[in-house]
C-alpha cells in the first residue's frame, strides 16, 4: 500500500494485516466449501449466487476498515483506508448488482417476482439490501454534490450499513442456498455476528468507554478569521500519549453515542504536557459552530490515530513540510516538537493558502524558524501587491528554487486537500524524492 | 498516490473474488460432479394419461406456490431442482411423497427443505392431486 512506513517490520506488519484483510473478504466462499455441497444449478446459477456470499463479505470486511484499530490502520495510515473503504464498496456493490442481474435474468422464476406483498420474505429483504448499499454508495460518492449535510449523513450511513448488511444476511438464511448443513450454517451466523459485533464495538461500547473519560475545553482563541484553536484536558487523569502529527475524534456539543465526532489533527505537541490542541477551520455546519464554544465545556476526544509523523522517521538528514491552509495543524504539531526536542536538522516549510492574512501561525513559525533551521516559503494564490514570494501552487518548480540539489535523504510530509497532496507528491518524485520518503494526510475524509 | 495503490487493492479484490467464485461455479458443474450428484430413483411406473384441464390445474398449484422459487421445469425456475422427466423416473405415489416431504423421503431432504414440502401437506385435497397428476405427466 501508500506507505508502509517504518522499513522491515512495518512492511511485515502491512503485510499480515493484508492476510488478515483477504481471509476476511475470503471467510464466506470458503464456508460455501465446507460440509455436504448442494446439487449443482448450472454455472450462472451457481456463479451468482456465489457472488452474493462473496459481495456480502465484502460489505461485512467494511465494518472492519472502519472501526478504528489502531494496530490494523497503523501500518497504512488512515487516509488509506478510507479510500480503500470507498473503492472496495463500489466494487462490493457491482459484485451485488452482477449477483442479482445474473438471477433477474437467466432465472427469473425463482427470484420472487416484482410484487413486494407476494414474493417470500428473504427475496423482499434481499431488495432491501441492495437498495440500502446502492444508497449507501451513491449517498457517500456525491454526498456534496447531493447537498446531505455531514452529520446527517454519518447517521444515515450508519443506519444504511448495519441495516442492509443485516437484510442481506437475513436473506442469504432464508435462501439458504448453500448453508444446508448445520456447519455451514454455524460458521455464517458466526461470521455475521463479528460483522456487526464491530458496529456494535464503534458505535456503543467504544462510545461507552469514552463516556466515562469526559474532556473540558480549556481555551478556544482565533488563529486567523475564519480558524480557531480548541485547548482541551481530560478532565481527570493525564492526556493520552499521542505522537506529532496525529489525530483524534473530537466530539463538541453531544454525548459520545450521537455519532458526532469529526476527525481533526492534534496542533499541540506531546511535548508540552497537560492539554492537546485541535486547530479548525470554519468549513462546514459542525466546524462554523467552533468560535461559539465555551471554557468548560464538555468534550469526548476519541484518539489518537494515525501513521502520519516525524516520529515514524526518526533517521530523517532533513525533512520537508507541505500544508495547504488548515493543513498546518499537524505540521505545527511536529515542528513544535521538533523545536521542543532542540532539533537542529536542516528543514524546510512550503506553507500554502489563498490570502496572507489566512496564513495561520505565520509569526509564530517566523518565530521559531532560526533555531530549528527551518526555511519558510509562503506560496499565496492570491499574493498582495508588491508580494515578492511565490504564487500560485506548490508545484515542482517551488519546490526547486527552495529545495537543495541532493533531496534523496530528505523525508516529506504533506497535508492539505487531495488536489496539493497529489501534486505535491507527483513534484517531489520529479526532483528525485523516492515516493516511499512522501507521507502524506489527507484532511478532508468525508 | 496512495489513493491509486488503495484502487489497486480494492481492483484486485474484486478480481479475485470474480475469479474465486467463477472456479467455484465451473469445478460444482463439471460433467463429474453432476453425475454424482443425480440422485433421483429411476423407476419406469406408467403414470395414466390426465385430461388437460387436470393438467392446467395442477400446472395452476404449482404456479400459485411457488415451487419455481427451489425447482425448474425446461429451464424456468430455479435450476438446482429440475423436474424435467419426474413422470418417469417417478410413480404418483412417490411423487406426493415428494411433494408432501413423507416419511419415506425425509430422509433424502434437508431439514429445511423437509419444513417447507411439510406445509403443502395442508393444500386441498385436489389440489394435491391436480398438481401430482401434472408432474407425473412430466415425461422425458
Amino acid at each position: 500500500m501508500g506507505n508502509p512506513d517504518g522499513g522491515t517490520t512495518g512492511r511485515a506488519r502491512a503485510a499480515t494485516w493484508l492476510a488478515v484483510y483477504l481471509l476476511l473478504v475470503l471467510a464466506p466462499l470458503a464456508i460455501l466449501m465446507v460440509g455436504a455441497q448442494p446439487r449443482p444449478g448450472g454455472f450462472w446459477w451457481d456463479f451468482a449466487l456465489a457472488l452474493g456470499y462473496a459481495a456480502t463479505g465484502m460489505f461485512g470486511v467494511q465494518f472492519a476498515l472502519t472501526a478504528r484499530f489502531k494496530r490494523a490502520t497503523a501500518p497504512f495510515g488512515i487516509d488509506v483506508i478510507y479510500y480503500f473503504h470507498r473503492f472496495l464498496a463500489v466494487g462490493a456493490l457491482a459484485l451485488l448488482l452482477l449477483h442479482a442481474g445474473i438471477l433477474l435474468v437467466r432465472h427469473p422464476a425463482a427470484t420472487g417476482g416484482w410484487d413486494p406483498r407476494s414474493m417470500p420474505a428473504h427475496m423482499l429483504l434481499a431488495w432491501v439490501a441492495l437498495l440500502a448499499f446502492a444508497a449507501l454508495v451513491t449517498s457517500s460518492l456525491w454526498r456534496k454534490r447531493l447537498g446531505i449535510g455531514y452529520d446527517r449523513w454519518r447517521r444515515w450511513h450508519v443506519l444504511l450499513a448495519v441495516g442492509g448488511l443485516l437484510a442481506a444476511l437475513l436473506h442469504v438464511h432464508g435462501s439458504g442456498s448453500y448453508l444446508a448443513a448445520p456447519v455451514d450454517r454455524a460458521l455464517w451466523i458466526a461470521l455475521g455476528a463479528f460483522w456487526l459485533g464491530l458496529a456494535v464495538w464503534v458505535r456503543l461500547l467504544r462510545p461507552a468507554w469514552l463516556r466515562r473519560r469526559p474532556w473540558q475545553v480549556v481555551s478556544v482563541r482565533p488563529e486567523c478569521p475564519g480558524t480557531w484553536t480548541l485547548s482541551l484536558a481530560p478532565r481527570h487523569g493525564p492526556v493520552p500519549a499521542y505522537q506529532p502529527g496525529q489525530f483524534a475524534w473530537l466530539t463538541l456539543r453531544a454525548g459520545p453515542f450521537a455519532m458526532r465526532e469529526h476527525p481533526f489533527s492534534f496542533s499541540s505537541t506531546p511535548t508540552r504536557a497537560g492539554t492537546v490542541s485541535f486547530t479548525i477551520k470554519e468549513l462546514g455546519d459542525f466546524t462554523r459552530t467552533i468560535g461559539s464554544i465555551a471554557p468548560g465545556e464538555t468534550a469526548y476526544v476519541d484518539g489518537p490515530y494515525g501513521s502520519f509523523g516525524i516520529d515514524r522517521q526518526p533517521e530523517a538528514a532533513g525533512r520537508v513540510f507541505i500544508a495547504g491552509g488548515v493543513g498546518i495543524a499537524p505540521v505545527m504539531s511536529m515542528l513544535r516538537a521538533l523545536a521542543d526536542r532542540g532539533d537542529t536538522r536542516p528543514k524546510w516549510l512550503f506553507y500554502g493558502n489563498r490570502v496572507r492574512e489566512r496564513s495561520a501561525f505565520a509569526d509564530e513559525i517566523e518565530a521559531m524558524a532560526p533555531a530549528i533551521g527551518l526555511t519558510v516559503v509562503h506560496v499565496l494564490l492570491e499574493p498582495p501587491p508588491g508580494w515578492q514570494g511565490e504564487t500560485g501552487y506548490v508545484d515542482s518548480a517551488v519546490l526547486a528554487r527552495h529545495l537543495p540539489a541532493e533531496v534523496a535523504g530528505l523525508q516529506c510530509y504533506v497535508c492539505g486537500p487531495n488536489a496539493m497532496i497529489r501534486l505535491a507528491e507527483q513534484s517531489l518524485v520529479a526532483l528525485g524524492v523516492p515516493l516511499r520518503q512522501v507521507h502524506s494526510e489527507l484532511f478532508d475524509l468525508a | 498516490m496512495r489513493e491509486r495503490w488503495a484502487r489497486r487493492l480494492a481492483l484486485l479484490t474484486c478480481l479475485l473474488v470474480l475469479g474465486l467464485t467463477a472456479a467455484f461455479a465451473a469445478v460444482r458443474n463439471l460433467p463429474a460432479v453432476m453425475a454424482v450428484a443425480s440422485p433421483l430413483a429411476v423407476d419406469p411406473a406408467a403414470g395414466e394419461q390426465a385430461d388437460a384441464t387436470l393438467l392446467a390445474q395442477g400446472r395452476q398449484v404449482y404456479d400459485q406456490n411457488d415451487c419455481a422459487a427451489c425447482h425448474a421445469i425446461a429451464g424456468t425456475g430455479s435450476p438446482r431442482s429440475p423436474l424435467d422427466g419426474v413422470g418417469s423416473a417417478l410413480a404418483p405415489a412417490q411423487i406426493r411423497e415428494w411433494v408432501i416431504g413423507g416419511d419415506s423421503v425425509a430422509e433424502d431432504l434437508s431439514p429445511r427443505a423437509l419444513r417447507a414440502k411439510q406445509a403443502y401437506r395442508s393444500l386441498p385435497p385436489e389440489q394435491l392431486d391436480a398438481l401430482v397428476a401434472y408432474l407425473s405427466s412430466l415425461k422425458d
